[in-house]
């Protein structure tokens, strides 16, 4: 018995160390290509390792469209871009039904994808569909899989929508429902880059050769590396850290700070909770840890809960940023926990 | 916190190495908690014990050290029972171990996970990963024992509390009157110190510990004094208490040493023992000479039982036989063998059988039937004289001038003059012991009262017939052998006594209520009478009398002079004066 749980043991260690060594290896191959975004480039890998959707936030031309395709061709994933605008229908985002004549003259209904059949999908500005069209994204992303005339197709794993939005065009748009944007991991702001960053991208991107990301994991290393995230064991203190943030959001309760009671309309949801230990547990292994640390919930709290505060009217008029919302309810928890000895 | 290489191939061994180390930084986490809280537990019970005992030194109450360190100890007594029972699980001290070392929520995640009855792979990859970390620590690393903030505000609590307790009360904060009282203190201390320091060295040269209790006592009042500690009445409650100390050191049971002339006690025990033997010798050959052979060879062997004798007992014993042979001789023991026997008492400080042999020696002089041969005074007279020169520059040196005094008398024949200055034994008889300085006065009354009898009465011993308290009058002294112009002869007149009848007033003094009066008194008996003891025979135990009257404050005091003038008088055989002599010049009221 001995024996088989040396066997776990080091199985365990190996697979984390193929993690630490994957992330690494898509780390350095983004950064071929991307410059700097550093944080981005983490939030974003952690999401799809813990597989979840991200919502990228971001005035354009930072790169956003390219990081999502950089990330695809290093994983050997099949990778769609879907450009939302206005007119765009539904269909135009899960496929249709189409008649078509066979070969031997007959006529049928045959079922052509849509963009939405990929491993990672890039819904472009999603916030100026409609949305019905906006809606049509959401069962994909969250039953991973696509009704059509009746039918349900599966989407093949790991599917994944990196969604972007621009802040400055906001006339004419259609903001997303909160049910949509709670289902994604994270919404990740990319800011524009520094001076000597702009400077390089523009070393790299206006010579002759332009960077190429090379493949450095497969579809099912991907999902294995997944599975192995999740087996990342969280203590029951990590945990009750993590509930208690999300917890401290809503502005009815006790722990929420005075901002929060303030300020916001409704807190996040359970979901929140989620993405707080699942993003937890990606980072405690790329961090070489084997468990969840009270500072991972803390570093994955801004990307998981920001997109999840509903600010009332006081908070909207007020301008208020629910990053520093986040800040106050992360001080607020953490001078409640009780983590040292008094000497 | 090393770590056992076995735990690399067991995980259970880790998951034990696990808990190993973390009970050790539980451990040590109790103790700096103490540490802790007794730092804070002392700050409080310092600041508090220090303004207590400032407000008392500004009132005049002075607590002692014991008080304030005994609450310091509790203080840290209790705060070592509160951490051993301080809420401290292994969970707690691994979660602060983790935020102290910055360990990512290893260890108490890896404790979490230790309880866990059938941990994945993960799991076990974890607990390792946190053992191996753990073995990488020190305890001190993680909480190191410092001098912190606290601890400083500690020391100086407790140094504040010392400076109030010990250094005097800044003049600022007293009167005018205190300033004065504080400053005349200690002009007082810088009088006693040097009498405090003679003290304790004539204390520990006599070797006396109860006297150096009391110097080192008096030099303590003294060094308080100085330095501010006490008030004015506690300074007076100290002062009574040593006063008494003294008093009862000086009336204390401790019989007076000859240590101080260790020789001297040497030589007078050695003294006895030869003086009896040769008296044990001359029995003997006494003995030889009317045949008894066997009765010759007890006496030598009670000659040598004599001259080894130690103890004042075993030459009592042999005494006591010399005087069964010496009667089966026909003959008595001479009584300077209680002369040697007295000696053997003094030299081995054997104070009860230096009262019985003065008690003894005084009987048989003052006994009318005991028949004293001019040899026999001669010798006891020389006994006491050499046993008083010996004597003489010792603590003993009253009780050596009685002896003297006693060998004059003898000399001149007066066994009743001596046996008075021996009966000065019987002052402390009855007591414990005898108090030296009782030994000493009732020996300086006796000898300056009956020592100057001038040997009225030679022979009176020896002669048969006197009659018990009719005495000798002059013509019969001089015929007996009383030496004509001795002083005071006149006085020796067994019939009359001339008196002053003039009567003596004596001015007393003004009550506290305003009141004066004067008590008229006499000197002197109305006429003059014949008397019915000879005065000789009485005058000692009157004298004796008196001085113990004197001496128990019986008298009052206006009284006193007067009677002492008067037996002064009677001794010296001066003619009393008469008038009316009183305390105040002016005489009678």
């Amino acid at each position: 018995m001995a024996d088989s749980e040396m066997l776990a043991q080091q199985r365990a260690q190996q697979e984390a160390a193929r993690f630490q060594q994957l992330v690494g290896d898509l780390k350095a191959e983004v950064g071929k290509v991307i410059v700097g975004m550093e944080e981005v480039v983490e939030s974003t890998l952690i999401a799809l390792l813990a597989g979840g959707h991200v919502l990228l936030e971001g005035v354009p031309g930072l790169g956003k469209t390219l990081l999502v395709r950089t990330l695809a061709d290093a994983l050997d994933l099949r990778f769609s871009r879907i450009q939302f605008t206005p007119d765009l229908m539904p269909a135009d985002i899960t496929g249709t039904t189409v008649l078509w004549d066979k070969p031997s003259g007959e006529r049928e209904f045959q079922f052509q994808p849509g963009p939405v059949f990929a491993n990672v999908v890039l819904a472009d500005e999603v916030n100026r569909a409609t949305p019905k069209t906006q809606s049509a994204l959401l069962e994909a992303m969250q039953e991973h899989s696509v009704t059509v005339g009746g039918s349900m197709h599966v989407l093949e794993e790991p599917f994944l929508v990196f969604a972007t939005q621009n802040p400055i065009e906001m006339e004419g748009t259609y903001p997303l429902p909160e049910a949509q944007i709670d289902r994604f991991l994270f919404k990740v702001r990319v800011d524009f880059p520094s001076v000597p960053e702009l400077h390089e991208i523009m070393n790299r991107t206006t010579g002759r050769e332009m960077p190429h990301a090379e493949k450095v994991a497969t579809r099912e290393e991907i999902l294995s590396l997944s599975l192995v995230a999740r087996e990342v064991p969280v203590a029951e203190h990590v945990q009750e850290f993590a509930l208690r943030l999300v917890v401290a959001t809503h502005p009815e309760n006790d722990e929420a700070p005075d901002s929060v009671k303030q300020f916001v309309r409704y807190g996040a949801s359970p979901r929140a909770a989620q993405a707080l230990l699942l993003s937890g547990k990606v980072r405690a292994l790329i961090d070489k840890r084997f468990n969840v640390a009270l500072d991972d919930v803390k570093a994955s709290a801004l990307p998981a809960l920001r997109h999840r505060l509903v600010l009332n009217f006081e908070g909207q008029a007020e301008g208020i940023d629910p990053d520093d919302l986040i800040d106050e309810v992360i001080e607020c928890v953490s001078a409640r926990t009780k983590r040292d000895v008094p000497v | 916190m090393a770590v056992d290489a076995s735990i690399l191939v067991s995980p259970d061994a880790a998951y034990r190495a696990l808990r190993s180390g973390v009970a050790s930084l539980r451990r040590w986490v109790r103790v700096l908690l103490a540490i802790r809280l007794a730092t804070w537990g002392i700050i409080v019970a310092a600041g508090a014990a220090a303004l207590v005992v400032l407000f008392g030194k500004l009132q005049g109450v002075l607590y002692p050290v014991s008080l304030p360190a005994g609450v310091l100890a509790e203080v840290a007594a209790g705060a070592t029972i509160i951490a051993l029972f301080w809420p401290l699980s292994s969970q707690v001290v691994s979660m602060s171990a983790d935020t102290r070392l910055r360990l990512w929520d290893r260890l108490s995640t890896a404790m979490e996970l230790s309880r866990r009855e059938r941990p994945t792979g993960m799991e076990r990859a974890q607990v390792m990963d946190a053992v191996l970390r753990l073995g990488g620590l020190r305890l001190r690393q993680a909480y190191p024992l410092r001098i912190d903030r606290a601890t400083k505000v500690m020391l100086g609590c407790v140094a504040a509390l010392l400076a109030v307790q010990f250094l005097p009360i800044p003049p600022l904060l007293l009167s005018q009157r205190e300033r004065e009282e504080k400053a005349e203190l200690r002009r007082q201390a810088a009088r006693l110190e040097p009498v405090a320091r003679k003290l304790e060295a004539e204390a520990k040269h006599k070797e006396d510990e109860e006297a150096q209790k009391v110097a080192q006592r008096l030099r303590k009042l003294a060094r308080d004094l100085r330095l501010g500690r006490l008030d004015k009445k506690r300074a007076l409650l100290e002062l009574a208490e040593l006063e008494k100390r003294l008093k009862a050191l000086e009336d204390n049971i401790k019989p007076p040493s000859l240590k101080t002339a260790g020789r001297a006690a040497e030589q007078i025990k050695q003294q006895g023992r030869d003086n009896l033997a040769e008296r044990a010798r001359k029995l003997a050959e006494r003995a030889a000479d009317q045949g008894e052979q066997q009765l010759r060879r007890e006496l030598e062997k009670l000659a040598k039982k004599a001259a080894a004798a130690k103890k004042t007992s075993e030459l009592e014993e042999v005494a006591r036989q010399l005087a069964e042979r010496a009667a089966k001789l026909g003959t008595h023991l001479p009584l300077d063998a209680g002369a040697a026997a007295l000696s053997l008492a003094i030299g081995s400080e054997d104070w009860d059988a230096v009262l019985g042999q003065l008690a003894a020696l005084q009987a048989a002089l003052e006994n009318p039937g005991r028949k004293l041969s001019e040899e026999e005074l001669r010798e006891l007279a020389k006994q006491l004289e050499e046993l008083a020169k010996r004597l003489k520059d010792t603590d003993l040196k009253h009780l050596a001038e009685c002896l003297k005094k006693a060998g004059k008398c003898l000399r001149q024949g007066d066994c009743r003059g001596a046996g008075a200055c021996l009966g000065a034994g019987r002052a402390g008889s009855g007591r414990k012991g005898i108090g030296a300085v009782r030994l000493r006065k009732a020996a300086r009354a006796a000898g300056e009262c009956a020592g100057a009898c001038a040997g009225a009465c030679r022979g009176r011993c020896a002669a048969a017939g006197t009659r018990e308290g009719m005495g000798v009058g002059p013509d019969q002294g001089s015929r007996q052998g009383i030496p004509p112009g001795t002083p005071g002869a006149s006085l020796y007149a067994p019939r009359r006594t001339d008196v002053d009848t003039t009567p003596e007033r004596v001015r007393s003094h003004v009550r506290p209520g305003g009141e004066m009066y004067a008590t008229p008194t006499r000197g002197a008996p109305d006429r003059v009478s014949d008397s019915r003891v000879p005065y000789y025979e009485v005058i000692g135990d009157y004298s004796r009398a008196a001085e113990e009257a004197l001496e128990g404050e019986q008298v009052p005091p206006a009284y006193r002079p007067t009677v002492r003038r008067y037996f002064e008088s009677l001794q010296s055989g001066e003619r009393p004066s008469g008038g009316n002599e009183s305390d105040d010049s002016d005489g009678s009221t």
